[in-house]
């Protein structure tokens, strides 16, 4: 039995992306499942000009027909292919978000970096901002700053992204605290590293696992985000195919073509449920709890050998 | 750990001593089958006739506690944080022995007194955080004693305590086997730890036991080369001083890996053909005593081994008058609690008042416990932390007042190596970036000569340039450290401040990385700044030494002369409580000469600070302070006590 404390085995390095996948489908099952739901509709969105049947915004004089071969998921009152219409959609539901949340990283973690490495004015002018911003409600949020920067999917993406920063800001902040007081900043001040070195090379490169489970379980709220202002139209605006914008259009017309609103609702439900479950997996590939675990099992292993 | 096999008699010690990975503490946890469900135990546990393995867990619960009593490493995280002492103690009683709520508190004021605790009842509605570590390990002896069980198995008691504290614990266990005549399990990493407690010594190595015997037995005619080496490779205080440690080559091997043959070939000094392929089984060796080796050890003895190889010039010849290092009356203090307006805020003087010079190519030991300042001391002089007044001067370079460029400029002339080889290195850079780090820094090498300079630093330290592409987490401690000092000489420094380099290292890997520290030190003309607890370690590294006690030196002069005639009563009770790996000295000593805790340093004792501590305490020791006062040839104590260096020459 050591006297001196088993160091944690460290995450693989992030280069590793086929170990990483691998462990992202594995283990979890309903977690498996959900990594390679998001990846068919990654598929789905960049392969959309090829694998749709028709132009999502083409009206034709086909209105309101019901699912059928030739329309599996039916047609609009424009007589516009709703299947068509949800696959052209995946592309905005998935770029909205991801724009989004790098937004809120490349302004919250060198926000984080910051206060957690300064003096504590800088530190405490950046954290209560951050905390004043936390005190509102996300959506609430993200309605003042489109109020304020006006409607259209690009302000959408930068209100998700400021919505999101001071998340991302609070975690890079408290994991800067712990890297800093580890020996390793303190032998690079030895060494003579500028403040600005020992940030990039000894604290940066510590905190990443954090910056990416914190990414990617934001990614689902994101999604919800971006629906709901789409649905309420301060989003894209029709005929811009989006499971939001058509979910709010077919709402109007679900006593007479259910399928308009219920093929759109049914894709935004999966893709929350999916991309939650990411996060969770992700967490849990990179979480130092479930190391711990499998150290302590390796450990117990060599012990009797 | 496989096929270890032992036994514990009524009233006996046995103490199991190996180091880390060993299976020491898997063998003491498997008695009570507490080991993690993934391991796999085989063989058979008996206690008193009854076998262990095949109890039912409402059987084992009636053993566990009750008869078998544990005492962990870390007793804070062995007590419940959120319930008082005495809830947790009156629960033991009460769950075991069925007393009345008022029968166990009176029992556990008892128990807490035989342990002890100073007044008992008081301390019953303390939390586990008001104690000192100490205190808090007399706690958990009290309760292991509780139900008066027939064996105690203590895991490394005494590891995470101060020397001092160490003494005291060591003496309250010896006290109790003594008195209840209970059985003692004893595991520790350290030998002299045990040498006066244990009755049997077994020692493990990957897992095995690979001799056990009669303590006294053991320390004088070890019979296992391991043993032998674990002996040889620790400095003395009772022993000549050495040049050169002797030091087991090599490194642990991997548990993981299943290797034919003796686990000890790869680092015996005595290893022939047949250990490559045969693994020897534990015989006996001599009466009662028995070790698992081909080799037949009766004619070697521990002196001949420890014996220096050569005799290299020594630091101290070289270290000339000049002065590189000089501290005159720095303090450090570290604001603490909230600032009220108009009040001055409370701070904690960690470093209060030191001044000390440093010859050029000389090594200035620093001891001292835990919260004396030494290392706040260390990181001030290379102006890591803030000192908050005095003066350093490094080679006519006031360090404490220039700025951050002049700073810089000076960095690659002073560099420290740090005492936990685990995190002084960045997980996410490889040997070489942490190596080079430094040079890129400085643009010290130019870009095609970066690459070459790092694999000679790797050669410097002993370490193969395939290293070069790892990442720490796949080094073991001892290899991290030869990184940590390759990185420290990489600007070819001539002053490094070492705070612990050894503490954290195995026994075996102590030896080889402070001989590593003396043969740089001599190529490189080296002056070390050596940090330590470790009186002996420091006896051996150093050619001159502080004492530091709550932020001030108490005492100071050349090694010899501190070592052999200590004037202040706290180095006298230091070297008087540092374990020595032999079995008789350390049965001899009885009393632990120095009672107590270490002050809280925020609030320091009024006039000396050792007075709430020290034996000859008077008056005037409780109304002022003493000065550093100079005892001649440069021996300096702050006791009021002291007697002259002059004085004792002229009586000779």
């Amino acid at each position: 039995m050591s006297t001196v404390a088993t160091p944690a085995p460290r995450a693989a390095p992030l280069g590793d992306v086929a170990r990483f996948a691998a462990a992202l489908t594995s283990g979890d099952r309903v977690g498996a499942a959900a990594v390679l739901f998001i990846a068919f509709v990654v598929l789905v969105a960049v392969l959309a000009p090829v694998i749709s049947p028709y132009d999502p915004v083409h009206t034709t004089s086909d209105t309101l027909a019901a699912p059928s071969l030739q329309h599996p998921f039916g047609t609009d009152q424009f007589g516009r292919d709703m299947l068509s219409r949800v696959i052209w959609g995946a592309r905005i539901i998935l770029l909205a978000p991801v724009v989004g949340i790098s937004i809120s990283t490349v302004i919250g973690v060198p926000l984080g970096l910051l206060a957690g490495y300064s003096t504590r004015w800088i530190s405490a002018a950046i954290m209560r901002a951050m905390d004043v911003m936390l005190a509102f409600p996300g959506l609430l949020l993200v309605l003042i700053v489109v109020t304020i920067i006006g409607a259209g999917l690009v302000n959408v993406m930068i209100a998700i992204g400021i919505s999101f920063v001071p998340v991302f800001a609070r975690v890079v902040y408290g994991s800067t605290l712990a890297a800093k007081g580890q020996d390793y900043v303190l032998a690079a001040k030895a060494v003579g590293c500028s403040p600005l070195r020992i940030i990039a090379v000894h604290i940066l490169p510590n905190v990443t696992t954090q910056i990416i489970v914190i990414a990617s379980s934001a990614i689902g709220w994101a999604i919800l985000t971006a629906t709901t202002l789409n649905f309420l139209g301060f989003g894209v605006k029709l005929p811009t195919p989006d499971w939001g914008a058509d979910l709010s259009a077919g709402k109007d017309w679900l006593s007479l073509a259910w399928w308009i609103a219920t093929f759109p609702g049914l894709a935004i439900t999966a893709m929350i449920l999916a991309s939650n479950y990411l996060g969770d997996q992700v967490a849990s590939v990179f979480d130092p709890q479930s190391h711990w675990r499998d150290n302590a099992t390796r450990v117990g292993m060599e012990e009797v050998s | 750990m496989r096929g270890v096999s032992f036994a514990l008699e009524q009233g006996e010690t046995l103490a199991i001593v190996g180091e880390s990975g060993c299976g020491k503490s898997a063998s003491a946890l498997s008695l009570t089958r507490l080991l993690p469900p993934t391991a796999r135990v085989s063989g058979s546990i008996r206690f008193l006739g009854e076998d262990v393995l095949g109890m039912t867990d409402q059987e084992l619960r009636e053993i566990r506690g009750r008869q078998i009593a544990m005492v962990f490493q870390d007793p804070m995280s062995s007590l419940n944080p959120v319930r008082t002492i005495g809830v947790q103690m009156e629960e033991m009683l009460r769950v075991h022995l069925n007393m009345s709520r008022r029968q166990a508190r009176a029992r556990s004021v008892e128990l807490l007194a035989s342990v002890g605790i100073p007044s008992p009842a008081r301390q019953m509605t303390v939390y586990p955080h008001q104690l000192s570590g100490g205190m808090r390990q007399r706690v958990m002896i009290a309760m292991a004693l509780s139900c008066e069980p027939k064996v105690v198995v203590a895991d490394e008691p005494t590891t995470a305590l101060d020397v001092s504290i160490q003494a005291q614990i060591l003496e309250l266990l010896r006290r109790i086997t003594e008195v209840s005549k209970t059985s003692l399990l004893m595991v520790s990493h350290d030998l002299s730890v045990v040498a006066g407690l244990a009755d049997r010594i077994a020692v493990m190595y990957a897992g095995e036991i690979v001799e056990s015997g009669p303590t006294t037995r053991v320390f004088d005619h070890p019979r296992h080369p391991y043993t032998l080496g674990l002996l040889a490779c620790i400095p003395r205080l009772d022993g000549p001083r050495t040049e050169t440690l002797r030091s087991i080559e090599g490194g642990l091997p991997d548990p993981l890996a299943r290797k034919s043959g003796c686990p000890f070939a790869p680092r015996c000094a005595f290893v022939m053909e047949r250990c490559l392929v045969d693994p020897p089984a534990l015989e006996e060796k001599a009466l009662a005593q028995v070790a698992a080796c081909w080799a037949d050890l009766s004619e070697v003895t521990v002196a001949e081994v420890a014996a220096p190889v050569a005799v290299s010039p020594s630091a101290a010849s070289r270290a000339n008058g000049h002065v590189l290092l000089s501290v005159a009356d720095l303090k450090v203090h570290f604001p603490i609690g909230t600032a009220i307006p108009f009040r001055p805020r409370p701070v904690l003087r960690a470093v209060d008042g030191v001044s000390v010079d440093v010859p050029r190519g000389g090594t200035l030991g620093i001891v001292g416990e835990s919260g004396c300042g030494k290392t706040t001391t260390g990181r001030a002089v290379l102006r890591l932390v803030e000192p908050t007044s005095g003066q350093i001067r490094f080679d006519g370079h006031d360090v404490a007042h220039i700025g951050p460029d002049e700073l810089k400029a000076l960095r690659p002339r002073m560099q420290m190596v740090f005492q936990d080889p685990y995190s002084s290195l960045n997980p996410r850079l490889t040997v070489a970036d942490a190596i080079g780090e430094p040079l890129v820094v400085h643009h010290a090498s130019q870009r095609g000569a970066l690459r070459p300079r790092i694999l000679e630093l790797l050669e410097m330290v002993g370490l193969p340039a395939r290293l070069a592409s790892r990442f720490p987490h796949q080094l073991s401690g001892g290899q991290r450290q030869r990184v940590g000092i390759a990185r420290a000489l990489a600007l070819r420094p001539s002053l490094i401040v070492a705070d612990e380099p050894t503490s954290a290292l195995d026994v075996s890997v102590r030896a080889q990385i402070l001989n590593l520290m003396r043969r740089l030190q001599d190529e490189h003309h080296l002056t070390y700044v050596f940090i330590s607890h470790d009186l002996s370690i420091v006896r051996h590294m150093s050619t001159k030494v502080a004492v530091m006690y709550l932020g001030k030196i108490v005492e100071i002069a050349d090694r010899d002369t501190l070592y052999s005639n200590p004037q202040h009563p706290y180095t006298q009770a230091l070297l008087a409580v540092v374990p020595v790996p032999d079995p008789q000295i350390e049965r001899g000593r009885r009393r632990a000469p120095i009672r107590g805790d270490v002050p809280n340093p925020a609030n320091p004792p009024r006039g000396c600070r050792f007075n709430t501590r020290c034996p000859h305490a008077f008056d005037r020791c409780f109304q002022e302070e003493p000065e550093l006062a100079d005892l001649g040839r440069g021996h300096r104590a702050a006791c009021f006590l002291a007697k002259p260096e002059v004085a004792k020459d002229q009586l000779q």
